[in-house]
């Protein structure tokens, strides 16, 4: 009862700007209709199971992680159907409630409204939308309220154009990626965006030093960037991200506090090569960022610095 | 030392971003749009056999397309191939 006491003064406190409204609206609607659609068998996530008629371990073996069918499906610009559903393209995510509790309690409060220690939390909910738009053009779009920052923004976003050709005999997936989040778009779980642990606790003391591709430009960038696999074993990427305007993050609900943004464009570039064998696949590559930036957004200060 | 707004000038605002998108999208939506050219998944990638897999063959899965053809694997499907993403076709 506490919980659900502690949620509800999250829901009614929080700053209700017109994005916030207008998403939270949505995220009411789709779980209205998640309740109403009728259960199916072994067909569990919402949004990609019910376009391609697959259940979940087609494209994940363990949560989040992708199989060579998952890799394949978000390279191919999450376009591929199957399935019989021609409802509205939702789904919904909530790591609520949460206790929190650390060997030391932490002076001041885990977070602004919360206690040292022992913490309860509607930690995260999660919108999610996208799919197939037309037979090359599809998307993953995520909004979430965050319950411990009390804030609801974008989050992941990647949206991409895909095919495939025939180059001399050799097939090539190609295709062009935005997003909002530098290795979002990557498909081994390797890279910062997707990899373990998935989910951990908002309110735990973690490090705070970290490279700038780990997540630091996390929904702050706009990215652009092309890529191919040839013949199902090599991958190439290369693009570029830009930082999004003060006003432009606000406006999307992202915390501009204390951010060291990209000075003019930073590159990404990403190498993969995936042999199969039969149920098993590996993966050898490498990916990176060269980024100059404004260090706390002095423009005269700052080095070029390389990850 | 700062200098927030020469930064500032050198990052997206609202409109610019705003208009990209908009402008992407008329490019991608002005391209020829041919019958289902989406993007299959490689045999490869759900370790396609022309054998069945015990009683897994492809003419009983739901995603079947006669003769020899699947809506989710590209390539040429024999009726009797088999794969680790088959589903039992409903009768």
């Amino acid at each position: 009862m506490r919980t659900l006491l502690a949620s509800l003064q999250v829901i009614s406190s929080f700053y209700a700007s017109p994005l916030t409204v207008v998403m939270l609206g949505m995220m009411v609607l789709s779980a209205l209709v998640a309740i109403g659609v009728p259960s199916r068998r072994a067909l569990s996530i919402p949004l990609y199971a019910r376009q391609t008629g697959q259940p979940c371990a087609t494209c994940h073996t363990a949560f989040l992680e992708l199989t060579p069918f998952g890799r394949r499906f978000k390279l191919g610009g999450y376009t591929l159907d199957g399935g019989d559903w021609n409802g509205p393209p939702f789904a919904v995510m909530l790591q609520a409630p949460t206790y929190t509790h650390t060997e030391a309690g932490q002076e001041g409060g885990a977070a602004p409204h919360f206690g040292p220690n022992n913490n309860f939390a509607f930690q995260q909910a999660s919108l999610f939308t996208g799919g197939r738009i037309t037979d090359n053009l599809g998307a993953f779009i995520q909004g979430t309220y965050d319950g411990v920052v009390r804030r609801f923004g974008w989050d992941n976003t990647d949206i991409r154009y895909a095919n495939s050709v025939n180059v001399g005999g050799h097939n090539l997936l190609w295709g062009i990626t935005a997003n909002n989040n530098p290795t979002v778009q990557d498909v081994w779980n390797t890279i910062p965006a997707w990899s373990f642990p998935y989910i951990s606790s908002a309110l735990a003391p973690i490090p705070t030093a970290s490279t700038f591709i780990e997540q630091v430009y996390a929904q702050q960038v706009a990215g652009l960037s092309g890529y191919g696999f040839l013949d199902d074993l090599f991958y190439l990427e290369f693009g570029g991200y830009r930082p999004l305007s003060t006003n432009t993050q606000l406006a999307l609900g992202v915390d501009t506090t204390g951010q060291s943004p990209i000075s003019g464009v930073a590159p990404y570039w990403r190498v993969a090569v995936e042999p199969n064998f039969g149920d098993h696949s590996w993966q050898v590559g490498t990916f990176g960022l060269a980024s100059n930036v404004y260090p706390m957004r002095m423009s005269g200060a700052g080095t070029r610095l390389v990850h | 030392m700062a200098n927030e707004p020469a930064a500032e000038l050198a990052r997206l605002s609202r409109r610019s971003l705003l208009g990209g998108v908009i402008g992407a999208a008329g490019i991608l939506g002005a391209m020829p749009n041919q019958a289902k050219t989406q993007p299959k998944i490689s045999n490869v990638a759900v370790n396609y056999q022309d054998q069945p897999d015990g009683d897994k063959r492809h003419n009983k899965r739901a995603q079947c397309h006669p003769p020899d053809a699947c809506k989710v694997v590209e390539g040429s499907i024999s009726p009797e191939g088999s794969c680790r993403i088959f589903i039992l076709k409903h009768a």
